[in-house]
């Protein structure tokens, strides 16, 4: 039985490692700026973060890992009926 | 428990003099985090959290101490628990507290309660450290598994009632300490954790888990401010979950265990997310890899993916590795580890360990 029972990879290991925690603390910190800079507009609800600021984390790592992104032309864009900037799908789109 | 030293200040922790070991790490990790980096870029004359009050509950290792700076960097105030009693590495956290700027005879970085190996009382000891500032309470909570927002409910749910439960009628040893607590921070104040939630303006949450929690509270009209769900960005639960999952399965088992992976038959209860990162992982390796499932869809997925999909009850004799990624409780009991091989590994990736 590893680390009696508790998450094994934090237990006997050091976790995730630092290019995915970016990704999720990313998303973290933007959660904060959102919640505390614009609170009057939340309600004791849950939430979660627009996708406009999921796929802008997402951007925030590509340069990393040497990604070139393709651009929609005007066009395309009109044709599949999604904005040149994103958001590129809706929001009940799984991935 | 042999780790911790002195509380001289205002934190608690292993051992500073490990500080300038883990600065070196943070420094290696701010590389290998170049979404953290460029907000600190981006927002750094703006000062977005300025006056914002943070208390964190969140594993304190390398890569945690890297978010901690970023917040403190656009104006945070920050206080810091690990969410975990073994995830704290001691370095991080050391570190953590004596700053960039700092030296271990005059630190100067954030207030952190945390260390590897803490006790169940030690553990919401700290918790509870984080939530008490020295002149009030925090106005934000951030949170990995709901374990603040925890105590901030239910101290508020006890003061209203004016008592807290017999802690010896808790159902897991776990909740009698979060009731022993409370029932002390009562007769200490009456209005504690009242105060400290009306003052708090929102939480965000990193799992699956805490997010669950929080549901919850929303469906029985408890919840007593604002969350946002951290874990279903897609960039973090497709990601951490699953990227994540994948690598630090098998350096935790290799770690703890040092057995050959390549050949063994592997079972792993829960095709979600971290279950799919988790198989990965192993096959990768070489394993036999069988999955277990309640989900019908989960299932179908991950017999298209070529893995066996059986019951515990089929495996328990034959598996080599058991690895639980549900979050769900019961999945492993007792009784099922009897039946397994000798030197069967057994271990869990979700969040809790019942
Ligand atoms: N260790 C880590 O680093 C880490 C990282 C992220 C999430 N987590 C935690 O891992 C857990 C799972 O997260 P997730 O995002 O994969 O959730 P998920 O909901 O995507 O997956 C859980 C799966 O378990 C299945 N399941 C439930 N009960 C079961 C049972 N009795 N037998 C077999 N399968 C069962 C569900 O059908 C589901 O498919 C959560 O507790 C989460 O907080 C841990």
């Amino acid at each position: 039985m590893l680390s009696e029972g508790r998450l094994l990879n934090l237990g006997n290991a050091t976790g995730h490692p630092s290019f995915v925690m970016s990704n999720s603390f990313s998303n973290q910190t933007i959660a904060q700026i959102e919640l505390f800079t614009k609170n009057d507009e939340y309600e004791k609800r849950v939430y979660v973060l627009p996708k406009h600021l999921d796929e802008k984390v997402a951007r925030l790592h590509l340069d990393a890992l040497g990604v070139k992104l393709t651009r929609l032309s005007p066009e395309q864009a009109a044709y599949i009926g999604v904005p040149v900037d994103g958001p590129f799908k809706p929001d009940h789109y799984r991935y | 428990m042999t780790t911790t030293t002195a509380t001289t200040n205002d934190f608690k922790v292993a051992d500073l003099s490990l500080a300038a070991f883990g600065r070196k790490e943070i420094e290696l990790a701010e590389h290998e985090m170049p979404g953290l980096m460029s907000l600190r870029r981006k927002y750094a004359d703006e000062q977005p959290l300025r006056g914002a009050r943070v208390t964190g509950s969140l594993h304190m290792t390398i890569q945690t101490a890297v978010l901690i700076e970023t917040l403190t960097s656009l104006g945070a105030e920050v206080r810091w628990a690990s969410c975990n009693i073994f995830s704290t590495q001691d370095h991080a956290a050391a570190a953590a507290v004596v700053g960039p700027d700092g030296t271990p005879e005059d630190p100067k970085g954030v207030p952190v309660y945390a260390w590897k190996g803490e006790t169940l009382e030690e553990y919401w000891w700290c918790i509870e450290q984080t939530l008490v500032w020295p002149d009030g309470g925090p106005n934000m909570i951030l949170d990995d598994g709901g374990d603040a927002t925890l105590l901030v409910h239910k101290g508020t749910e006890y003061e209203r009632a004016g008592a807290v439960p017999d802690p010896a009628g808790a159902d897991s040893e776990e909740f009698r300490v979060i009731l022993t607590t409370l029932q002390r921070t009562l007769g200490e104040d009456g209005q504690r954790w009242t105060r400290i939630g009306q003052g708090i303006k929102g939480v965000t949450e990193e799992t699956t888990t805490g997010v669950h929690r929080l549901y919850e509270m929303v469906e029985n009209g408890e919840l007593l401010f604002p969350a946002i769900n951290v874990n279903d960005s897609v960039t973090k639960s497709k990601f951490d979950n699953l990227y994540g999952c994948r690598h630090s399965l098998i350096d935790g088992i290799n770690r703890a265990t040092d057995v050959m992976i390549g050949g063994k038959v592997a079972v792993i209860c829960g095709f979600g997310d971290v279950g799919k990162g988790c198989a990965e992982s192993l096959r990768g390796q070489g394993a036999r890899v069988i999955i277990t499932e309640i989900d019908p869809i989960c299932a179908l997925q991950a017999a298209m993916q070529g893995y066996e999909v059986k019951t515990l009850d089929e495996v328990l004799e034959t598996a080599d590795i058991f690895i639980t990624t549900t979050g769900n409780k019961d999945i492993i009991t007792a009784a099922d580890m009897e039946r397994m091989k000798h030197q069967a590994v057994v271990g869990n990736i979700g969040h809790f360990d019942n």
